[in-house]
Order: C-alpha cells, then structure tokens, then sequence
C-alpha cells in the first residue's frame, strides 16, 4: 500500500513547487497537490489528506512552522518533511522539535535533494503505512 | 521530456522571470522602503526579505549558485538596514541596487546558456578597488581572517598586523590607502594610531575604518573616517563601506 505515496507541496515559490514536483514523481510518487501560501497549505491537507507533506518555512499568511502547528495538532503521526535553507537550521531544529519528521536543504544539487528525500521516506515508511490504514479504515 | 531537459528549461523559464518581472519588483521594493525612511514599513521589509529568500532557494535548486550567493548578500544587506544605525543607508541601498543589476547580467548570461556564473561576482568585487593597500590592525585571528577576506574579495592588496607598535611601523614604511583597526591592541591602540594619521600630512590620504566593541566614545577624539560596530553585522558593514 505505501508504495503509491501521496505528497502535497507547499512552497510560496512557483518554480520551486514546479522543480519538486518533477522530482517527487521521478521516484514513483504521486504529488496531489500544490499550495502557495500558508493557510492554502492547511486546507489542502485536510481535504485531500496525503502521506506526505513537503513544506516550507517561509511562507505568506501563515509561516511553515504554523502550518506544521497545525497539522501536528489535527495529526500528531503526520508526515511533514521541512523545507529550507541552510541559515534556516536554527527554525528547522524548532521544527523537529515540533512534530516534523525531517528536513530537507535547498541549497542542493537536485540529484542530493532527490536522495535526500527517498532517504526520508524509508525512515517513515512504518509510519506512513500506518496513516494509510488509518485513512481507509475512516 | 527528458527530466534533466524539463529542468534545464525550467531553469531557463526561472532566469526569464527575473529578467523581466522579479528584479524590477525587488527594485520597486527597495526604493519603497527607502522613500518611507523611518519607521520602517514592516510588512514591506518582511515581503522584500521572504522573496530574496525564495529567489536564493530557487537559484540554489536550479544550479544558480552565484545567484544564490548575491541574494544571500541581499539578505544580509536587508538585515543591515533595520538592525544597525552605524552606516549610511543610502549607500546600503545604492549597494543593493548594484547587486540586483548584477543578477540581471547573470540571469541574462544563463538565458544564452552561460553556465558558471563565477566570473561574474569576480568582475564586480575585484575591480572596484583593484591596486589598493590596505593595513589591517586586528589581534584576534579569527577576526582578522574575515576582515582580511572581505577586503581582498573587494581588490585590495592587504597588509595584516596584531600589533600598535607592527602597524606603526608598516605605516611609516609603507604605502596604504586604507587603515583598518580595532581598539584594543598591544601596545598602541587603535584611536592612537589613527589620531597620528590624522595630524601628519604625510598620511593625509589614508582613510581610516574604526572597529569598535565597546559602549565608549574613545573614537571620537580621533575621528575615524568610519565607525563600525563590532557585531554579527560587521562584515556586511565593511563591504558596503568600502564599496
């Protein structure tokens, strides 16, 4: 089951959503959504509630670690991987603190963020096979 | 498509979208904030600062490194503005307005398929003081290694000494355009040195940068060309003041 993994991106940047995108289906996932803002982010993951979530920080209207906040609060299992870059770790660590399951860095070669990401999901695939249950089971 | 070429256009579509719209609105931006002086307009600053960070991550992710960099800089300079009072803005805008025609060469050269942009942040620090001494007055290494980077990246040939009575010396044998020093040295400190730059003719040519640590007025007696504090802001301080 936890081979077709969902994902939603949220990224304020047109182009990065567009170049992760890309990414994410070329490891064999499905991006069900895109969103733009921060408050965009929280609404598409409660309507179309996928396994992943790629999010990140700084974002209009409500900030990543918001975001996170509230996912957490409505799903403390949830699967989010931070975004950011490297003058960001000081946030992320806060972000890990609060229920993220990893981060990834942008200032990266495509090829190093793919690995890093597919390294992520492995770590989370219990745990992403568990939220699948839980979905269909509702 | 191909992904690597579905990536290079992306990239290509990235470069255009600065050319043509992004660094005309960052432009805007910054002259907005300018014009608005004190206090500052928040919700501006906020939105200008969110977007050098988004263009720095999407260059970074579409192999724009170089512009990545600058944008790193801008940032910086973004920090400068509402944090320090030690410097003259305008010329921190001016500074920032430079960079942001500097991405537009970079984003043009890729769109004609330039690839290493390197060459670009070399032309813009080097020549801007190409042939120019400097003596740096500076104990602690690990501050005078930056310091020292700094100046080079903006062309300077640089002279490094830890000491009042080394700095003294390389003064009256030398040559500078430039003395840059910190308080508290041995021997002599640094309001003392640039006090006897100031009343000797001979060095009448030399400007002087003041790094001050401390909550005194100890420069003032001497009356630096420049004062900068000594803080997480400093380098991004020297830059623009040597720019």
């Amino acid at each position: 089951m936890s081979d077709n993994i969902k994902f939603l991106i949220a990224d304020d940047e047109q182009h990065i959503r567009n170049l992760l995108a890309i990414m994410v289906n070329s490891i064999g996932y499905e991006v069900v959504g895109q969103a733009e803002d921060g408050q965009q982010a929280v609404d598409m993951y409660q309507s179309l509630k996928p396994d992943v979530l790629l999010l990140d920080i700084n974002m209009p209207n409500m900030s990543g670690v918001d975001v996170l906040q509230h996912v957490i609060k409505a799903n403390s299992s949830a699967v989010v991987i931070m975004l950011t870059s490297l003058n960001s770790l000081d946030v992320v660590r806060q972000c890990l603190g609060g229920g993220a399951k990893q981060y990834i860095l942008k200032d990266n070669s495509i090829d190093n963020m793919r690995e890093m990401l597919q390294e992520a999901i492995s770590k989370n695939i219990g745990l992403i096979a568990k939220n699948q249950m839980s979905n269909t089971d509702l | 498509m191909d992904e690597a070429l579905l990536i290079e256009s992306l990239g290509i579509e990235f470069a255009h979208d600065l050319v043509d719209n992004r660094l005309t609105l960052f432009h805007n931006q910054l002259l907005a904030l300018e014009d608005g002086g004190a206090p500052f307009d928040n919700d501006l600053y906020e939105d200008t600062f969110r977007r050098f960070h988004g263009v720095k991550g999407t260059g970074g992710m579409y192999g724009m490194y170089c512009v990545s960099t600058v944008f790193h800089q801008l940032e910086n300079y973004l920090t400068l503005l509402k944090e320090s009072d030690c410097c003259d803005k305008s010329d921190v805008y001016l500074k920032m307005h430079g960079e942001l025609d500097l991405v537009d060469k970079m984003a043009r050269a890729w769109i004609d398929g330039e690839r290493d942009l390197r060459q670009f942040l070399t032309e813009n620090k080097s020549s801007v003081h190409s042939n120019e001494t400097v003596l740096i007055l500076e104990p602690l290494k690990s501050v005078s290694d930056q310091i020292v980077a700094v100046l080079q990246d903006n062309g300077y040939e640089t002279t490094l000494v830890n000491d009042g009575v080394k700095a003294m010396q390389c003064l009256v044998l030398g040559s500078f355009d430039l003395f840059v020093t910190s308080e508290q040295n041995r021997f002599i400190n640094g309001s003392e040195l640039i006090a006897f730059i100031k009343i000797n003719p001979r060095f009448s040519g030399i400007k002087t940068i003041y790094l001050s640590t401390e909550n005194n007025n100890k420069w003032a007696v001497c009356a630096p060309d420049i004062v900068i504090k000594k803080d997480s802001a400093l380098l991004t301080t020297l830059d623009c003041a040597i720019s």
